[in-house]
């Protein structure tokens, strides 16, 4: 099987997943009372920034196990998961900073969600300069594996952020820590909210796969310049 | 063939980006009825929190079109950064695949010469 058949795949289901996600979004789920459209930015903000905060778990698991195992695969895809990761979170950012302009009146607060978020998106960065800047081979990838467990422990906090510390962010709404209070009360929100969740986890998945056969081709290419200068 | 590899893969990307751009031109219609079902119950508080300092008043409350261009921020920017990640990305795996093809041209051409002289 043609190695870039899946992410070419991957990236076609993601496609079709999304025009029904805008379909959902643009002209079936119910404007809000209160927010009015600038709600539907829930829809790509909060998965958006889920999967950019939760993707830290898979680089950390990839690095623990190419630790354990040495197997190049698990370090090819703790540093795909790692390069999308980062790119989820930015927009995570980007989209929860524009919606706050609206809603709250102001870009950005130093509250604790979005200040842990920040350092988050701060030690994705770390992750990749660790990457570009240590020495390769396994110092590289124990420096990584630290920082990506620490990454865990942010987006951990980071989860927990709502209910530990007085935020002005919307309390969790989703997953085993949301309180029936504050659970989405519209069943037409929470139906198009869990479309667009599986919609940019197929994406993620799909720039995975890209990037992890990129990588592949990458260290390939680094091998066969080795050969050639022997 | 590579380059019409990348083009399929930037315009699986594009062709949603675009339909953003064409439902946003359709719901600024009014024939497309924007806002008329408007009964959705909140999903996050819409008064700013009083932890909050106040530099300006939240632009809510002047009907529920007020906000559409940050709406429509946020959908162009992530289509933006997106394309532009996968189209990045496609144009390096061409490359790279180039250079491999290249660099196996360099090494089946070395060993070519390297072999008469082993011998």
């Amino acid at each position: 099987m043609n190695r870039f058949w899946t992410p070419d795949l991957l990236l076609a289901a993601s496609a079709a997943l999304m025009a029904l996600t805008l379909y959902m979004v643009f002209f079936w789920v119910p404007t809000d009372l209160n927010l009015g459209v600038s709600q539907r930015i829930f829809y790509f903000h909060v998965p958006l920034a889920m999967i950019g905060i939760a993707a830290l778990l898979p680089v950390a698991i990839g690095s623990v196990m190419y630790l354990n195992t040495r197997k190049a695969g698990w370090d090819r895809f703790a540093y795909s998961c790692a390069e999308a990761g980062l790119v989820f979170a930015t927009l995570g950012l980007v989209t929860g900073s524009i919606w706050a302009k609206p809603v709250w009146g102001q870009w950005w607060t130093w509250d604790p969600k979005l200040t842990l978020t920040a350092i988050i998106w701060f030690i994705y960065v770390a992750y990749m300069m660790v990457r570009a800047y240590s020495p390769p081979g396994s110092q590289q990838a124990r420096y990584a594996s630290v920082v990506a467990v620490i990454g865990v422990i942010a987006s951990t906090l980071n989860y927990l952020a709502t209910s530990l510390w007085r935020s002005a962010h919307p309390e969790t709404n989703i997953g085993p820590l949301a309180q029936e209070a504050d659970a989405i009360a519209s069943s037409a929100i929470n139906l198009t909210l869990m479309v667009a969740l599986v919609t940019f986890v197929v994406l993620f998945a799909a720039v995975v796969a890209q990037r992890y056969s990129m990588k592949a081709s990458e260290e390939f290419v680094d091998e066969m310049y080795r050969r050639a200068s022997r | 063939m590579t380059r019409c590899t990348a083009v399929l893969r930037a315009s699986v990307v594009a062709v949603p980006a675009l339909a953003v751009l064409l439902i946003g031109a359709a719901a600024l219609a009014p024939a497309a009825g924007w806002g008329s079902a408007v009964e959705a119950a909140s999903v996050a508080e819409t008064e700013a929190p009083e932890v909050l300092p106040q530099e300006s008043e939240p632009e809510s409350d002047d009907g529920p079109e007020a906000n559409l261009p940050y709406m429509f921020a946020v959908f162009i920017i992530t289509w933006a950064v997106f394309f532009g990640y996968v189209f990045v990305m496609s144009r390096r795996q061409n490359e790279l695949r180039q250079e491999i093809d290249a660099l196996k041209q360099r090494l089946a051409d070395s060993e070519q010469e390297a072999g008469p002289r082993t011998e």
